[in-house]
């Protein structure tokens, strides 16, 4: 993925899960469902806060004329791609443990929310990592 | 493992972002090369020594520990 198209990618990704969220959230507001608009509002947050790293990266990469992808930054994401996925399993069962006070969108929700912080998680730390084997 | 590489390049006068362009890196690579702290492929051994017109071995410099 070049850097223009990764750099656009991540933007229109990221306004339409804005927008997204804006019109979900107010038509939950307005049937009443205020608790679930928040809740997804908070989601989104931190969500778009994640994208807003990668896309300030890519942005700076793109002014810069630096590959966004070179041999080592492939390697660690391959790796958080690992770990991520071997933790979300834990997440995933935790969250069957609780599934009797949670609905099946919530669960879906706090799974998926799960599986995109523990690689996030999971690649800051491997990119700090010295000696990736 | 150990390397030369900080010492090279400041032997041909190159930043690492000179030095990650030249290579087609990102900077942060170069760095992690030359604290020793990267394990790069044989293809990226080989492209920064293409670069800096030197082999392998006078920039990476594997001890029989890091073998093993």
């Amino acid at each position: 993925m070049n850097n223009k198209f990764k750099f656009i990618f991540l933007l229109i990704t990221s306004l339409s899960m804005l927008i997204g969220t804006i019109y979900v959230s107010t038509q939950l507001f307005s049937l009443g469902n205020n608790t679930e608009a928040i809740v997804l509002i908070l989601v989104m947050i931190v969500i778009v806060g994640i994208l807003s790293v990668f896309i300030k990266k890519s942005y700076q990469d793109l002014q810069s004329g630096i590959p966004s992808d070179d041999e080592r930054t492939k390697k660690v994401r391959m790796y958080a791609a690992g770990y991520g996925y071997f933790v979300s399993l834990y997440v995933w069962l935790v969250l069957l443990a609780f599934h009797k006070y949670l609905d099946s969108d919530d669960l879906l929700m706090f799974g998926l929310l799960g599986m995109v912080i523990s690689f996030y998680v999971s690649w800051l730390l491997l990119n700090r990592k010295k000696d990736l084997a | 493992m150990k390397t030369k590489l900080k010492e090279l390049r400041a032997r041909f006068n190159l930043t690492q972002e000179q030095l990650a362009q030249k290579v087609g890196v990102r900077r942060e690579t170069i760095v992690f090369l030359e604290k020793g702290e990267y394990n790069p492929s044989l293809k990226l051994a080989a492209k920064v020594a293409r670069v800096l017109d030197l082999t392998i071995e006078e920039i990476f410099i594997f001890e029989d520990r890091d073998l093993e």
